[in-house]
């Protein structure tokens, strides 16, 4: 056991590692470099050099790789050439929006398609079945931008319900804040529902053959003790790892629903980001979510690992 | 079975339809799709035009129709792109020595790791707004799905029968890799490629709603919607015919990927019985 989990960790460092040398080497590649972009057009020869030693453009390669990995152990990503601030302080501003909405829109997510999932898998009725296969087939077609367009015409000039731009934080009211992310919620939250949809209506389809399953329905057991006491921990643990999965992929995967119900969050953060060319920005947000990502895969799948009696014993999963 | 059968007709049915209607769009569009017509700004539907116009009193039959062949062609270049470089890092992969397929497992793992948007938006910080940067991007999004792919088949297959025979037999590793490898996951891969290019269409519209995509005069479906966007509010409607035609054509694709999937599989089952 202790061997699969330092084999784990050692895999999700190399990972780790390899992600942010990419991303140093990837924003290099640039043409120009970061200090003219900086300076702009009217930047003149002087304020190009100071920033480009600001930056520590000025040392060599090796050397800016080092100065770079000092900088990431201790959570400093340096200095946003556009809002002038340190990127870590603006990160930190904004990752609690992003991690309210892939948090809400993947516990939404989850709890349909479980229901969902089960229902058509284990159910009679044969209407259900055909309806959650549309579902998976339409929610995972649908543009996240368009539906979110749609909603916005909807929810805001036809029904008047929320409006759009006034972010409410929730320290100031909860019901503000609640409404003003939930229709975003929403969006994500049916762009997610097509693949835990699918996986949890396959799991449940092998647990309904399984033998236990058959012999608990032949000695009486109703259907919906067997579901909840049986079939759901069998078929849980490959959504749930999804789940986690996706949830580690949406908090860098917010920014067209950001921008477009103008939420202040890691999205927003980036496109703008990307917009003014501000690389230390990017190149922080970058190295921040990839980290969060493969710390989250790597959480899901101990979890996973210390619940599940028979994967232990086995070594562990292949993911 | 036969609702799966239902789903694949539809989905070849939009698929068609959808490929079709681009390719005339290169002879014949009802209007020239950058022609403005002030005058003739924010019609609805009409006999004169099917669609109505947009903001700039273009026709909008005639811009869906070219911005759908643009949706079409840059996700075949885009996933045909990712197709090669994925499976041939899988073979490299599954085939090297282990230390170094390691490596290579690590780097796929650690592109599977960023959200694929991200890695659009770095790759357009690096090489700029515009159709190649974006088509890139969604490549690469694209390389990790075949690259895994390409791996786990690789493993599947290297303990059958026939490639222990070959390499008794002192095959050579590119021997093995092209002609006992390779073709019994061609057609796994081409049910791949068909799911792929729903995803690249969607990706690519996001980018261009983003408008790190395909920039103007040029037309494509994203592009169409983040100029609705503006109206939103005001015309609702202008949002609606894009949007469809968008979700139609990667709805398409994604049950046709879902049905060739099916056949396959009941094929293989039919196979060993």
């Amino acid at each position: 056991m202790g061997k699969y989990i330092a084999k784990r960790l050692l895999a999700s460092l190399a990972v780790m590692a390899i992600v942010s040398f990419m991303a140093f080497a990837a924003l290099e590649l640039i043409p120009g470099n970061a200090a003219l972009i900086a300076a702009g057009t009217e930047g003149s020869a002087s304020s190009v050099a100071s920033i480009a030693s600001g930056l520590g453009l000025d040392r060599g390669f090796m050397e800016r790789v080092l100065i770079y990995y000092k900088g990431l152990l201790s959570f400093d990503f340096g200095v946003s050439s556009y809002f002038g601030e340190s990127v870590s302080t603006l990160i930190r501003q904004r990752i609690g929006v992003t991690f309210s909405l892939a948090f809400l829109s993947v516990l939404l997510a989850f709890f349909v398609s479980v229901t969902l999932g089960s229902a058509a898998a284990l159910g009679r009725g044969r209407f259900l079945d055909a309806f959650s296969r549309s579902v998976v087939q339409v929610f995972s077609s649908i543009p996240s931008f368009w539906l979110s367009l749609l909603f916005l015409i909807l929810f805001s000039s036809v029904l008047h319900w929320v409006n759009v731009g006034d972010y409410v934080p929730p320290s100031v009211s909860l019901k503000g804040y609640l409404s003003s992310i939930i229709i975003p919620v929403a969006v994500l939250a049916i762009g997610e529902t097509g693949p835990l949809l699918r996986l949890v209506r396959a799991s449940m389809i092998r647990a309904r053959n399984e033998d236990w399953y058959r012999i608990g329905k032949v000695r009486g057991i109703s259907r919906i003790r067997l579901v909840m006491a049986y079939a759901l921990r069998y078929a849980l643990p490959g959504p749930l790892t999804l789940a986690g999965s996706e949830l580690a992929k949406l908090l860098g995967g917010t920014a067209i629903v950001e921008s477009v119900f103008a939420l202040p969050g890691l999205g927003r953060l980036f496109l703008t980001a990307v917009e003014m060319r501000d690389i230390p920005l990017v190149e922080g947000i970058v190295i921040f979510v990839s980290f969060l990502v493969v710390l989250m895969n790597l959480a899901t799948d101990l979890i996973l690992f210390i619940s599940n009696p028979s994967m232990r014993k086995a070594g562990g999963i292949r993911l | 079975m036969k609702k799966h059968r239902i789903s694949f007709m539809i989905g070849i049915v939009l698929t068609v339809s959808a490929a079709v209607l681009s390719a005339v769009s290169i002879a014949f569009t009802p209007y020239d799709p950058e022609s403005m017509d002030i005058y003739n700004r924010f019609q609805g539907p009409s006999s004169e035009h099917l669609l109505g116009t947009d903001h700039f009193g273009r026709d909008i039959l005639s811009r869906i129709m070219s911005g759908s062949l643009v949706a079409l062609s840059s996700a075949l270049l885009s996933v045909t792109i990712g197709a090669v470089l994925g499976i041939a890092l899988g073979l490299v992969a599954a085939l090297s020595p282990k230390r170094i397929s390691g490596i290579l497992q690590r780097i796929i793992d650690a592109l599977m790791a960023f959200p694929t948007i991200l890695i659009a938006l770095v790759l357009v910080t690096i090489a700029g707004k515009g159709i190649l940067p974006s088509a890139l991007a969604v490549a690469l999004s694209i390389v990790p799905v075949f690259s895994r792919l390409v791996y786990t088949m690789i493993l599947e297959t290297m303990e059958k029968l026939y490639i222990r025979a070959a390499v008794s037999y002192g095959a050579g590793r590119f021997r093995i890799a092209a002609f006992h490898l390779f073709p019994p996951m061609l057609s796994r891969l081409v049910v791949q490629f068909t799911a792929s290019i729903g995803n690249a269409i969607l990706l690519e519209s996001s980018l261009s709603f983003l408008g790190l995509g395909i920039q103007p005069p040029s037309t494509s479906l994203g592009m169409m919607l983040s100029e609705a966007r503006g109206y939103v509010l005001t015309y609702p409607y202008q949002a609606i015919p894009a949007g469809i035609a968008l979700l139609v054509i990667v709805l398409g694709f994604n049950l046709l990927g879902d049905g060739l999937s099916e056949v396959l599989e009941r094929g293989r089952r039919g196979r060993h019985g």
